[in-house]
């Protein structure tokens, strides 16, 4: 019986066609609550041996959705003086004619409240900021930074969600930490490049001067640190938790901070990505076609789309088309 | 070294639980691709998958100050992904009943010939119209419609009069026929030309 209504449900799961009856019956069984345990139990083997499926859920999406209100304790309310307040105490200074969004929360720890703002730089332009304690950070396309207002006497911590370079003022009391989702950069004074956008697979950190400390929170929630020398890069894959180490050309990590669009080797599915941030457009084409392409492009400063879609047109021989804020790549059709 | 616990998820939910949004974010990306396969797997097929990934984790954040970090946050995680998913089913069930019952043609007037072949498309177009319902009254259809509550029933449930059960649900129809009458009318210009 318990077998039956079972399979009744995994083929309505499936989206078989039941009778009237059938749903009936089911709907009955449902309604029951002795039979929930019964499901719950099915429902936690699933649960189990559930795969990973990406998921297009942004996090922005759920932040957008959730009362704003719920953010801010009880008794601080969201309209007061504060505001004013706030803003005679921003520290941080930006540079560039860029527009940066900023908004405001707080984030409380265990031991203190930190008051963060956060600089977001929209895809297809780029920024610089400067913290209080002088460290100065370059924004790549489609970054979010999330800094404090000032720093406490604990560690300078920052959250990134994209990529950026820093220059770390030194400070041996006070390490730097730049949080990403899935690892942490932990330095006291040195200038590096961290590649962490939420929808690459990888994270990439090059480092350029000093040294600096990679924590890596492997799935089995141990952390690992990676001590790591300059001219290194250590690529992350957030998927199976491996590491590959590296050197790396100069100009390939931090041209974007002089407004130099490089690839080098990259995958078709990179570059587009790389394109998508870069121009601010959206690239349409069929990923199976263009899976093992792969491409080396330096442009010089502030080149256009026009040029670098004439480039990589010749250079895989596909069709390109530019409407507006989408481009399409088609495969170059061939002669009859 | 200290610093390390930052990815320790008991500590995450120390600090979801004190309205942590970085905690929260850490959490969401690092569970929301299981939870995606799970929802695949055992959600209605007729639902967005991603939509109920995303209402999971704002139910998430609902509860965060009830989450024991003792505990793993995966079972927390699942007990609300269960509960939506096992909503989503019995809310399926239900619309489908009511589309197989013929309990729609019956409402919304159709003659049960031309239905016959295009009863799948018809009910997808049904289920879209009834989506554009606004909320409040799209609830007291559904009750009605597809629970097979009694209109004493829901004026209960929603603490509303009887009258307004009964106002809101014929609102509801003379619009589902309404916009279907259109659609008639539109294909039939079509058809003629």
């Amino acid at each position: 019986m318990i077998e039956k209504v079972l399979s009744l449900l995994e083929r309505f799961i499936a989206n078989e066609r039941l009778s009237v009856q059938e749903l009936k019956q089911l709907r009955k069984w449902m309604e029951n609550s002795e039979n929930m345990t019964l499901v719950n139990k099915w429902m936690e083997s699933h649960w189990e041996k559930a795969h990973e499926i990406e998921s297009k859920v942004v996090f922005e999406e759920i932040l957008k959705k959730i009362d704003r209100q719920s953010f801010l304790r009880k008794n601080e309310p969201f309209l007061n003086s504060k505001w004013v307040k706030y803003f005679q105490r921003v520290a941080a200074i930006l540079i560039l004619p860029v527009i940066i969004v900023s908004s405001f929360y707080y984030l409380s720890t265990q031991t203190l409240k930190v008051q963060y703002s956060e600089a977001i730089v929209p895809n297809g332009q780029k920024s610089e900021i400067i913290l209080p304690d002088s460290t100065h950070i370059w924004l790549n396309s489609g970054t979010r930074l999330r800094y404090p207002v000032a720093f406490g006497k604990g560690n300078r911590e920052v959250f990134l969600y994209g990529e950026a370079y820093f220059e770390v003022s030194k400070n041996k009391h006070q390490p730097f930490i730049v949080n990403t989702s899935k690892l942490a950069v932990k330095v006291l004074g040195t200038k590096f490049n961290v590649k962490a956008y939420p929808d690459d697979k990888t994270i990439e950190t090059a480092l350029l001067e000093g040294k600096i400390n990679l924590m890596i929170q492997s799935v089995s929630g141990k952390n690992k640190v990676l001590e790591m020398t300059p001219g290194e890069m250590i690529n992350y894959s957030a998927k199976d938790s491996s590491i590959a180490k590296s050197g790396f050309i100069k100009d390939d990590v931090i041209g974007w901070k002089n407004n130099r669009l490089v690839f080098r080797d990259d995958t078709f599915n990179n570059l587009t990505k790389k394109i998508e941030r870069w121009y601010n457009v959206e690239i349409i084409y069929d990923k199976t076609l263009f899976e093992d392409q792969r491409l080396t492009v330096e442009l010089l400063e502030g080149e256009s789309i026009e040029r670098l879609f004439q480039i990589i047109e010749k250079a895989i021989n596909v069709d390109y088309r530019i409407d507006k804020q989408k481009i399409y790549i088609n495969p170059k059709m061939k002669n009859k | 070294m200290n610093k390390l616990n930052l990815y320790n998820e008991s500590d995450l939910i120390v600090r979801l639980n004190a309205n942590d949004q970085f905690a929260f974010e850490v959490l969401f990306y690092k569970y929301k691709n299981k939870l995606k396969g799970f929802v695949i797997k055992l959600a209605p097929s007729q639902v967005d998958s991603d939509e109920i990934v995303q209402k999971v984790f704002i139910k998430v954040w609902v509860q965060r100050t009830k989450i024991d970090p003792r505990k793993s946050f995966s079972s927390f995680l699942f007990t609300i992904a269960k509960n939506e998913v096992i909503d989503q089913l019995r809310s399926s069930i239900s619309k489908r009943i009511y589309f197989m019952g013929h309990e729609a043609i019956a409402d919304l007037n159709i003659s049960d010939q031309s239905v016959n072949e295009t009863q799948l498309e018809l009910e997808q177009k049904v289920v879209e119209l009834i989506k554009k319902i606004p909320e409040r009254r799209r609830q007291i259809f559904e009750l009605s419609r597809y629970d097979g509550l009694s209109y004493k029933q829901i004026a209960k449930e929603l603490n509303i009069s009887e009258n307004t059960v009964d106002t809101q649900i014929r609102k509801s129809l003379n619009y589902l026929r309404e916009e279907l009458r259109k659609i008639k009318i539109l294909l039939l210009i079509f058809l003629s030309k």
